[in-house]
């Protein structure tokens, strides 16, 4: 894979940001992709995927409010920029290319 | 357990270890809202989860971040900026993680408790037996006791205490101190209320080098016969009763309805010997500090400069023995023992620390010779590798670093959580030592205790890895090129015995947990002899100044009861100088007039007409109290069944005359009845031989009151506080709780113990499972040429599973009878703590030697399983 393709893991967590659209942070994705593929992850792998394409221009973050269940410390919200849209319909496409009259052989 | 332990998270937070270990992996920027996530997410979790899923998916997440943190260590390019192969074989050794994740979860998690354990233990003995004290140039105390030929008696009578202190010259200052509290009833405030204080010589805080923080400690004059009374608070007292108001010295507190002014406030923690509330001077007025009867009293003092205890001790003899040519009443085979204070505080700790140690010691160890034990399995499979490298010119060092990197990492990270477990440990550990020490504080991560979690985790590393290393590269090259198929016999000889000890020591450890736990179901369902549920207990003094004679004591409370009976909830009250269980009382000696059966020792209760119906305890021959048995009236009493078995063998106990010596003088009383025994001081001693008479005839001013109520116990309580204020504002209701509690207090010592000795017995059996998994494991691949080459020929693959089955089971057998052998030698050592259970329980013994055998029999099914399915062509192929 190239430089600007998203890996797996990256794509669910991009998805997940997308899909929250205002609520996205790290606690409210994880629920997210744990509830839509059954697969349970850890905090730690979500914050850095979401830490390194906020490097690569992929997502843009900022602090909310601090509240008391979170020990009074404030959570960083985050959002998808358009040239994360734009890659995850690229793969998306591609995907489907490639299995485009593959059905069959499941 | 005591309330220091450094675990429980503080308003329902998250582990604190755990999150410590968070702050450590994460950077400085992200740390907040790593953090804040983790606490929001682990609170909901708790919400729904509750507490213990929630706190182990937070320690799984900081585990995360704290293997991502060591994946990430910039080592690498260090390595290749500094060229150097040893670096290269350093950051190669993560790799261990990778290639066996599951076995080195498991090691990385005993080695850590085994650290964590041990720096804890390290840094608990550190503070308590070097730390000194908390007080100016701590080396000069002393405390001296009392013997009596020789044998520590301690305490010393009030005029020992001038004596000693005038005439040896080794002290500069000599104080004296009531080791014990004493309760006071506290008015002249908001509420009256009960509190702890104790009495000291005008000179003690002086002499131990703590002064007060406000107003002034006491004078010799506070110390002279009726000079006006004063008080010192406690700091923790002040805070509490006063809220640290400064204004507080000059306010007078009424102690037992005698006014006292408050001079000063000690120190804050300061502490010693005893916990107090306040302290007033000793006087010869009061207390018996002028009686040469009353050994009421324990010495602390200051040697003169340069004197040591010993030359202090010389002096004190050289008086001991004046002092016993001077007075008739002073026994020539008395003496005094100076000890320096710190080594006298801390010598009831000597012994458990010291077995604690070694306890913590032991798991470092089991975790060691694992991860050992998993080196030596792997060694094989990499001998190929490790000769091809060696051929190529690898020096022999370079391959002994490799191994030792590998255990180096192992230890490592088992060091990092390590360090941040010790923190919650400490408090585990100071319980259980019931650790009381002045300056001890609560725990905390000190420099030391890191530094020891430190040279731990090298240490232990190093010592994994050694023997593997030693046994890879002690073959010669050629031995090894060709070992590529062999076996290795030493490596497997050694694991078994591992698997083995490891099987046997949970065997032990798990007896005597399970004997203990029978303890423990055993005390807990054991028959007290009267109900305890429902009932709601609480302890009233009735102050002597307000109260002179019996009559008043007796019109007060029979007009409490009639009040309290009014409540609808309140089904029957007993009043009693003393309740079974909560109070065990003093023991009086007991005799029949009639007949020459010996003296016996009974607990002696002075009750109401409706203690025995509240408490329900049944009226077996005879009559109870009723409302005629008066002071005036005869002198009744009433025999517990043991105790009217005991001085009446014939059975005719009833309108017997019975003898109670007390304080000098005998009183004679008329057996009215027999009720059945109860256990008083405690679940597991035999019920007490016991003398009941009314309260009305012989009543006390401190009165135990249990009420069997109906409904809400909290409405109750407020309800009895109310009927006492009605009655007397400046009575306070002390010491409330349910019988209930009083009897899960008793055993609550107990099941820590059980707790603790159950998590550590699991430990090494968690350990032997999988290394009998990893054992056979790698038996399997081992063979698996030979097991294809069998299956080819037509071997029934049953067969085969049967055999590695067998392997299995046998190791775990010996472990289990070696278990079993060493638990039945052992468990005599149980004895003294045993309840209802044998020390050869078979039940107990039976239990856990099928449940361990079960449990190696489920962790061979695996590897078992997997010779079945091997592969004839993977088998024949495979060249490991």
């Amino acid at each position: 894979m190239g430089r600007d393709s998203l890996g797996q893991f990256e794509q669910l967590v991009l998805l997940a940001v997308v899909r929250l659209n205002d609520g996205a942070y790290a606690v409210s994705i994880m629920d997210e992709i744990e509830q839509r593929t059954g697969r349970p992850t850890a905090h730690g792998a979500v914050h850095v995927a979401l830490k390194r394409m906020e490097k690569k221009g992929l997502v843009l973050s900022r602090l909310g409010a601090p509240t008391s269940e979170r020990g009074g410390r404030a959570k960083r919200y985050y959002e998808h920029t358009p040239l994360a849209l734009e890659q995850l319909t690229s793969q998306r496409d591609a995907l489907l290319n490639m299995w485009d009259g593959v059905e069959a052989a499941r | 357990m005591t309330g220091h332990s450094g675990n429980r998270p503080t308003s329902g937070g998250p582990p604190r270890a755990a999150s410590l270990m968070v702050r450590v992996t994460v950077p400085p920027p992200e740390r907040t809202e790593v953090l804040g996530d983790l606490e929001e997410a682990y609170r909901s979790r708790a919400a729904r989860l509750g507490r213990s899923q929630a706190t182990l998916w937070y320690w799984s997440q900081a585990g995360h971040y704290l293997l991502r943190a060591l994946l990430a260590l910039p080592l690498a390019p260090l390595h290749a900026a500094f060229g150097s192969e040893l670096l290269g074989e350093l950051w190669r050794g993560r790799r261990v993680f990778r290639a066996a994740p599951f076995f080195s979860a498991v090691v990385v998690a005993v080695m850590a408790l085994g650290i964590g354990a041990n720096t804890a233990m390290f840094d608990t003995a550190r503070k308590a037996l070097l730390e000194p004290l908390p007080f100016a140039e701590p080396e000069r105390l002393v405390v001296g006791r009392t013997t009596f030929e020789g044998n520590l008696n301690p305490w010393a009578t009030g005029p020992d205490y001038l004596e000693y202190r005038d005439r040896v010259d080794a002290f500069q200052d000599l104080a004296s101190v009531m080791p014990f509290g004493q309760d006071y009833t506290v008015t002249g405030g908001a509420r009256p209320e009960r509190a702890r204080g104790t009495a000291v010589s005008p000179n003690y805080f002086h002499t131990v080098g703590a002064p007060p923080v406000l107003g002034r400690s006491f004078t010799e004059v506070d110390g002279l016969a009726g000079a006006a009374d004063v008080m010192m608070l406690s700091h923790g007292y002040w805070i509490r009763r006063f809220r640290g108001d400064l204004s507080v010295v000059g306010q007078t507190l009424v102690l037992d309805g005698d006014p006292y002014e408050i001079v000063g406030v000690a120190a804050e923690g300061f502490f010693l010997f005893e916990e107090a509330d306040f302290w007033r001077p000793m006087r010869p007025d009061r207390d018996g500090a002028a009686d040469r009867r009353f050994h009421n009293w324990l010495f602390v003092g200051r040697l003169s400069p340069g004197i040591d205890a010993g030359q202090a001790q010389a002096q004190a003899d050289v008086v001991s023995a004046q002092l016993a040519e001077a007075y008739a009443d002073f026994p020539e085979v008395k003496g005094l023992l100076v000890t320096p204070l710190h080594s006298m505080l801390v010598e009831g700790y000597r012994n458990k620390i010291a077995m604690l140690t070694l306890a913590v010691g032991l798991i470092l160890f089991i975790a060691v010779a694992n991860v050992a034990g998993m080196f030596l399995a792997r060694a094989p499979a990499r001998r190929t590798e490790l000769s091809v490298r060696a051929a190529l010119g690898a020096s022999r060092g370079r391959l002994i670093s490799q191994l030792l990197s590998e255990g180096l990492w192992i230890s490592g990270v088992a060091g990092l959580i390590g360090a941040a477990l010790a923190l919650t440990l400490e408090g585990v550990i100071r319980g259980l030592l019931v650790l009381d020490l002045p300056g001890l504080g609560q725990p905390s991560l000190s420099l030391p205790a890191l530094g020891t979690a430190l040279t731990l985790a090298v240490l232990t590393g190093l010592a994994a890895g050694v023997y593997p290393a030693l046994a890879a590269s002690s073959q010669t090259l050629e031995s090894r090129l060709r070992g590529s198929r062999g076996n290795d016999r030493g490596g497997t000889r050694f694991r078994s015995l591992l698997v083995s000890g490891q099987v046997a020591l949970s065997v032990m450890l798990l007896i005597g947990s399970g004997l203990l736990l029978g303890s423990l179901r055993q005390a807990a369902s054991v028959d007290a002899g009267f109900e305890a549920d429902g009932l709601l207990t609480a302890e009233i003094e009735l102050p002597s100044t307000r109260y002179g004679g019996p009559p008043e004591v007796v019109d007060v409370l029979s007009t409490l009861e009639a009040d309290l009976l009014s409540l609808p909830s309140v089904e029957g009250i007993a009043m009693a100088n003393n309740l079974p269980l909560r109070d065990p009382g003093n023991w009086y000696r007991v005799w029949a007039r009639s007949n020459d059966q010996p003296e016996s020792s009974f607990a002696y209760r002075t009750v109401s007409p409706g203690y025995f119906e509240t408490l329900g305890i049944e009226v077996l021959a005879g009559r109870g109290f009723g409302p005629a048995d008066v002071r005036g009236a005869p002198e009744v009493a009433l025999l517990s069944e043991g105790a009217a078995r005991r001085l009446f063998p014939e059975g005719n106990a009833i309108g017997q005359t019975v003898v109670q010596g007390a304080f000098g003088e005998e009183r004679l009383k008329e057996v009215v009845g027999i009720v059945r025994d109860v256990r008083q001081s405690d679940l597991e001693s035999d019920p007490a031989f016991a003398l009941y008479v009314p309260i009305a005839q012989r009543g006390s001013r401190l009165v135990r009151l249990a009420i069997r109520y109906e409904g809400d116990r909290a409405a109750v309580a407020a309800a009895l506080r109310e009927a006492v204020r009605r009655l007397d504002p400046n009575v306070p209701v002390a010491g409330v709780k349910t019988m209930e509690d009083v009897a899960r207090d008793l055993v609550a010592g107990r099941r820590s113990v059980v707790t603790a000795l159950t998590l550590y017995a699991l430990l090494p059996l968690l350990m032997a499972a999988v290394g009998l998994y990893a054992l056979l494991a790698y038996h399997v691949r081992m063979q698996r040429r030979e097991i294809g080459i069998r299956l080819a020929l037509g071997a029934r693959p049953g067969e085969l599973g049967a055999g590695v089955l067998y392997q299995g089971v046998r190791l775990g057998a010996v472990g289990v009878g070696l278990g079993l052998l060493g638990a039945f030698a052992l468990s005599r050592l149980l004895t003294r703590f045993l309840f209802g259970v044998g020390h050869h329980d078979p039940v107990v013994f039976g239990t856990v030697a099928l449940g361990v055998l079960g449990l190696t029999l489920v962790s061979t099914m695996l590897p078992a399983r997997r010779a079945l399915r091997t592969d004839l062509l993977v088998s024949l192929r495979t060249e490991t």
